[in-house]
């Protein structure tokens, strides 16, 4: 009726660490692209780098509230709604799971937690990487033209639009991963989505609002620490750009850390 | 092989498992029976490393479940079978199961072909009916062809066709020597299905026992005569300590307590009294499974069967 059915079951040698995680990553690819919704989000980051980035940049900016002319912010300006679909594409890699209690089954599968969480953030590295890569190409791509036209004296090749295009991709995938760790610690999409949302896209917005803040807490904010690598003029209100990506990468990890504490630590 | 050492878990105030101990063996099917409530889930989820016990030890051929790294090899689980994505279909659902254990591809098509979900392995699992739902649960179990199967109220929401299905299937896998589980609270379910039978309430062992111990306890000494001579016969007995009583709608009937056909068939051949039919009386199985259960308010726990498991542990 089955495959063995000799009546004698010889214990299966356990794999090793490396190779359960390659299992793990094979998995959570076949989960990953078996769900409408991860081409959705990869494919509305795509959209929205391409699309906004040369409305942005052809943009008049005048009077005195007007933002610094910066034209890689202007070219990158769609990472504010990219990296919401992409923060929320990684809640969604563990909390899709436990909306639908098939967490019980992949935990079941693969009881060492820490192995498990791991796999999910590599597939979601392997996953985003391309996409994001292509993404901020292809907003280096269409505003890079609108930007010359307007007096700047950038090309593709230029070193900061090179730049620009590799240190937004590295900020999307951290943004990724960010999700996932969110998504990890909350259990649940809306709680996710709500706390991304309000992280990654308002309260950037609201802290502007507020000059005071503006000037403290907002180099230190998620968003434009990872922006900070695109300003070319004044920096008054940005880390440097090593600082604001390794500022992104703490707070990637550190949350990381937080959800394999959590995920090991609590009944499934 | 499945074992739980004096398990006992707590969810905040609630204790679900309250010193439960337990074993399944090989080659047979064991029924896990108990009330809702009674911790049949819990011990489950205890048993395959879901949720940490606060004291206690559950094994699986001797390990602790959570230390194995391809554990489906070992142990097919059925917890819920509807807890699947529901936008996902059959397929990829078992294919992500089959790589996270490094099970072959191959295989995944031979259990959905061994489930009858073959044709509908590509739909999305949302629009399966409960039964199809319930037949991805077991073909999720078998996946990995593992010596031991836990199965929790796997008949749940299936229609005749797929009970019987199901019972066969989970006999046959338990005549390959495989050790089978399979929880549910219908005694009646129980006693087509298994040979073994632990009865768990309040979080407790109530008795670790075998169906055919509960058929013979359900019958209970009662027996029912018919002969010519109702009255003579009644005498006879009720001198040998027997309850004796008449039925109202059969003269000749006399419905005893207390006895056994053997012993009736004897005192009626000594004195010569003709005996038109003898047979011991079916008690009703739900009701000796409910006489197990009534102590439970008490935290009562009569361990019948237990020694002879340990003799076999200890062999």
């Amino acid at each position: 009726m089955t495959a063995v059915s000799t009546g004698v079951h010889p214990s299966v040698v356990d794999p090793s660490p490396v190779r359960q995680l390659a299992r793990v990553v094979a998995a959570e690819w076949v989960k990953a692209r078996s769900l409408p919704s991860t081409w959705s989000a990869l494919g509305a980051c795509v959209f929205i780098l391409a699309s906004i980035g040369p409305v942005i940049s052809g943009m008049e900016q005048e009077g005195p509230s007007a933002p610094r002319s910066e034209p890689l912010l202007q070219m990158m300006a769609g990472v504010s709604m990219a990296q919401v679909a992409l923060g929320v594409l990684g809640a969604l890699v563990i909390t899709g799971e436990y909306a639908s209690r098939s967490i019980t089954g992949t935990l079941a599968a693969v009881p060492q937690r820490g192995i498990l969480l791991t796999g999910k953030a590599v597939l979601l590295v392997l996953l985003v990487t391309p996409f994001a890569l292509l993404s901020c190409t292809l907003a280096a791509i269409t505003s890079t033209p609108v930007l010359r036209g307007r007096g700047a004296t950038l090309t593709l090749t230029s070193p900061e639009v090179v730049t620009a295009v590799l240190a937004t991709t590295l900020f999307l995938v951290l943004t990724a991963l960010l999700g996932l760790a969110v998504g990890t610690l909350l259990r649940s999409t809306a709680g996710a989505v709500v706390v991304l949302t309000g992280l990654l896209f308002l309260l950037p917005v609201l802290v502007q609002l507020v000059p005071a803040l503006a000037t403290s807490l907002g180099p230190w904010l998620p968003t434009q620490a990872g922006a900070a690598v695109l300003v070319l003029g004044d920096r008054s209100g940005y880390l440097s750009p090593a600082g604001g990506q390794l500022l992104v990468a703490a707070c990637a990890g550190l949350a990381l850390a937080a959800a394999a504490a959590r995920l090991r630590s609590s009944d499934a | 092989m499945l074992e739980l050492h004096d398990v006992v878990k707590r969810y905040g105030k609630t204790t679900a498992l309250d010193g439960l101990s337990l074993r399944a063996q090989p080659g047979v099917v064991t029924g896990f029976l108990g009330p809702n409530g009674a911790g049949k889930s819990t011990a489950l989820r205890v048993l395959v490393g879901l949720d940490r016990p606060d004291r206690g030890l559950a094994l699986v051929r001797g390990r602790p479940y959570a230390e194995r790294r391809a554990p489906l090899h070992e142990v097919g689980i059925l917890l819920d079978a509807k807890a699947v994505a529901p936008r996902r279909g059959a397929r990829p659902h078992l294919l992500a199961l089959a790589r996270s254990n490094g099970i072959a591809a191959r295989r995944v098509q031979q259990v959905l072909e061994l489930c009858g979900l073959a044709d509908v392995a590509d739909r999305p699992v949302g629009q399966y009916s409960l039964g199809m739902g319930q037949r991805l649960g077991i073909a999720a179990a078998l996946l990995g062809d593992p010596p031991v199967l836990v199965l929790d109220e796997p008949v749940n929401g299936l229609d005749p066709e797929g009970i019987i299905w199901i019972r066969t299937l989970l006999r046959s896998l338990a005549a390959e020597g495989r050790t089978v589980l399979l929880s549910s609270h219908l005694m009646s379910e129980m006693a087509l299905t298994a040979e073994d039978l632990v009865i768990v309430g309040r979080g407790r062992l109530l008795a670790q026992t075998t169906v055919d111990e509960v058929v013979a306890r359900a019958g209970g000494g009662r027996v029912s005569v018919r002969t010519p001579e109702p009255d003579r016969l009644g005498d006879l007995l009720r001198a040998g300590g027997v309850v004796v009583a008449t039925d109202g709608g059969d003269p000749t009937r006399l419905r005893l307590v207390g006895t056994s056909t053997d012993d009736v068939g004897r005192t009626a051949a000594r004195h010569g009294v003709t005996l038109l039919e003898l047979s011991a009386e079916q008690g009703s199985l739900e009701q000796a499974y409910l006489d197990l259960t009534a102590g439970v308010t008490q935290y009562r726990s009569t361990e019948v069967g237990v020694t002879a498991a340990r003799q076999e542990a200890a062999a």
